[in-house]
């Protein structure tokens, strides 16, 4: 089967110092894969690769088995960026910035059709979210907008979600809802996970894969055995030790 | 129906106005959010650019200021996407760019005159029915890929990455936008006028977005209050004889103030906003007790005897027939509820007697005229251009004993000037 996501000797250089190098790296349809990596370890830089907002210096991506330079399917894909703050002066409904994802393939002059309002609403319900539909973007606090973010890449019905730092000043209990929701979205409704985090603990409890960054791929495997002690050490250095919160 | 509502010129305002008030906040609610409220600023002095060269090759301002303008939105766009200057940087140099390159071409053709002044500041009066054609035909190419391409625009507005992340091509639609951005300005200019254009694009909507809950409730909200603003606006222009520019960003100003209290006190806004309106309706009302005089005015200028004069140029000598105004009652009429055909084929002679000093009104008049005044010995030392308005007065310094009356621009395109012609004589019928 092809994969969904394929980097093969991917190379970034950023005025001329390397931010990533020889990246090769599958994702398979069904993976929940955690890419893990202290900060400025090109973490960020390999999701921006992967959705062709950078383009790397050296190297070969492809999504679905094209060419990223070819791919235009993005309605398979949806992505959930690092806190995107909305700016509270600009009105957006959360309904208009969830339905923004169809927006590309909208006909000309057309308005929303029902089913697409409805796909809007679904995706807010999974997300937690349909009670806001008519609430200003820019009035919810940043968990709120994240939810949102996810129900907006989801209104595609996409295969694959790509999620960069999502619980990002979240809170806890915030926090363990939506891994409650990654794991039915990737458990009950088949849908393929990419999630960047530093949480190692929260990542390594949920995926069923995991890669280790620092430059260079230090890892690419189950979580069993990145999280071992040997594991850690090449990725953080010698005295990195995991200090479990699994309860 | 209101007097300015009669006249052709106001009517073509309005017209012009209501276009650029729907399109402008159109543009603008996508681009104040991206903090590139600073590009109409920038197009609009590259458009004065192309005015200055079309006052000197001689073409239509309007087409002239359309290609040089779309042509600097391509480049504003490519300097930014290439990254080689950034953001506002590439903004200030089209900006100061434009701008001298409009001074330096404007020296060249000798000096500022009345159409330049009207472009800068806006003008109710300079709006041809040919502009009105280009200006519709502008206004609808923007509304309607606006409205065709309006979710795209919107995703990109919200957010870039997730713009192209979900598949638009997020370059074409700025570069598009930035395109638009300029055929918005060079409708906007002709009313507002060239350094107003970025308040109209940027004012309503921020009020849009003061007053709305959702992105399309702020789009409307802002052509409203722009809408409101601008026959606000001309409507002032024309009773208080001030720049329609300056006019309707004023009014916008205020709406917006009024908008920016609505989200701390929402009554005490709408009272304002009452109010406001209010002040604002009783021009007309005032001023429609004047019209009552017209039949009089209208016996005084059918009354008036024709004569053959001869005006010497300094280059050659012309005959002009006129109307003489040769008593009290002929002199107060002047083309006081003439029409505009009347203004267009008609000249009028006012002969005081003896050299003294007055002034002239331009109340009931429907269309702007060119006054020449001369001495008792028919030497012409001054002229002026005399714009339609209530309560504006015109008049030379120093005494003078005849005045010549005729459409805007007569006199200089039949090459007399002050200074240099001569009246020379008054003949009989």
């Amino acid at each position: 089967m092809t994969p969904l996501v394929e980097l093969r000797g991917v190379r970034v250089n950023y005025e001329a110092v390397p931010v990533l190098e020889d990246i090769t790296l599958t994702v398979e349809r069904g993976d929940f894969l955690g890419i893990i990596g202290p900060n400025g370890g090109g973490k960020t830089t390999l999701l921006k690769i992967m959705l062709g907002l950078l383009v790397p210096s050296s190297g070969e991506v492809r999504l679905f088995g094209e060419p990223i330079e070819r791919f235009d399917a993005w309605h398979r894909l949806g992505y959930v960026p690092q806190k995107v703050v909305f700016d509270p002066t600009v009105p957006a409904t959360v309904e208009e910035v969830v339905t923004t994802a169809l927006a590309a393939r909208a006909g000309l002059f057309r308005r929303l059709s029902r089913a697409e309002r409805q796909r809007a609403m679904d995706a807010l319900i999974l997300a937690g979210m349909d009670r806001h539909r008519a609430g200003r973007i820019g009035h919810l606090s940043v968990g709120q907008q994240q939810r949102v973010l996810i129900a907006r890449a989801l209104v595609t019905g996409p295969e694959i979600l790509i999620l960069d730092e999502p619980t990002g000043g979240v809170d806890p209990e915030a926090q363990a809802s939506f891994y409650a929701l990654l794991h039915t979205l990737n458990r009950e409704q088949g849908v393929t996970l990419v999630l960047v985090s530093h949480e190692l603990a929260v990542v390594a409890r949920a995926v069923t894969k995991v890669a280790c960054l620092n430059r260079r791929m230090v890892f690419h495997g189950g979580p069993a055995e990145a999280l071992t002690d040997a594991g850690l050490a090449a990725l953080y250095g010698s005295s990195a030790r995991l200090v479990s919160h699994l309860h | 129906m209101p007097e300015f509502l009669q006249y052709g010129f106001m009517q073509r305002a309005l017209l012009v106005g209501a276009v650029t008030a729907l399109i402008c906040p159109a543009i603008g609610v996508f681009l104040v959010p991206r903090r590139l409220s600073l590009i109409a600023d920038s197009l609009a002095h590259v458009a004065l650019a192309g005015i200055a060269l079309a006052l000197v090759v001689g073409i239509s301002p309007i087409l002239g200021a359309l290609g040089v303008t779309v042509a600097g939105a391509v480049g504003i766009d490519r300097l930014r996407a290439r990254g080689r200057l950034q953001g506002d940087a590439a903004l200030a140099v089209f900006l100061s760019g434009g701008f001298a390159v409009a001074v330096v071409l404007i020296s060249l053709a000798r000096g500022f005159n009345a159409d330049l002044f009207a472009l800068l500041f806006g003008s109710i009066l300079t709006v041809s029915p040919l502009d009105v054609w280009l200006i519709l035909a502008l206004g609808l190419v923007v509304a309607l890929v606006i409205g065709g391409l309006y979710p795209r625009l919107l995703a990109v507005t919200l957010n870039e990455d997730l713009a192209r992340t979900s598949g638009i091509r997020v370059s074409a639609l700025n570069l598009g936008l930035t395109v638009l951005t300029a055929l918005t300005t060079v409708v906007a200019m002709r009313i507002v006028g060239v350094l107003l254009v970025s308040a109209m694009i940027v004012i309503p909507a921020l009020t849009g977005f003061a007053l709305a809950r959702s992105f399309r409730g702020a789009l409307l909200a802002a052509m409203g209050t722009a809408l409101a603003a601008v026959v606000v606006g001309l409507v002032a222009a024309y009773y208080l004889g001030v720049a329609a520019g300056g006019a309707i960003v004023l009014s916008s100003l205020v709406l917006f103030g009024v908008a920016s209290l609505h989200g701390r006190s929402p009554r005490v806004a709408t009272r304002s906003l009452a109010a406001v309106l209010a002040i604002l309706t009783s021009f007309p009302v005032v001023t429609a007790a004047a019209d009552a005089d017209c039949p009089r005015w209208r016996d005084a200028f059918q009354g008036m005897p024709s004569r053959t004069v001869r005006i010497d140029s300094g280059d050659r000598t012309l005959t002009v027939t006129v109307k003489l105004a040769d008593n009290d009652e002929r002199r107060a009429a002047g083309y006081q509820c003439a029409t505009a055909e009347d203004i267009r084929s008609t000249v009028i002679l006012f002969d005081f007697g003896r050299e003294i000093l007055t002034q002239f009104h331009m109340q009931n008049v429907p269309a702007p005229l060119d006054i020449a005044f001369a001495k008792a010995d028919g030497r012409i030392f001054a002229m002026l251009r005399m714009d339609p308005s209530p309560t504006r007065l015109y008049g030379p310094l120093g005494p003078f004993r005849f005045a010549i009356e005729a459409r805007a621009g007569f006199f200089e395109s039949r090459g007399i000037r002050a200074g240099a012609a001569r009246l020379i004589a008054l003949e009989g019928r």
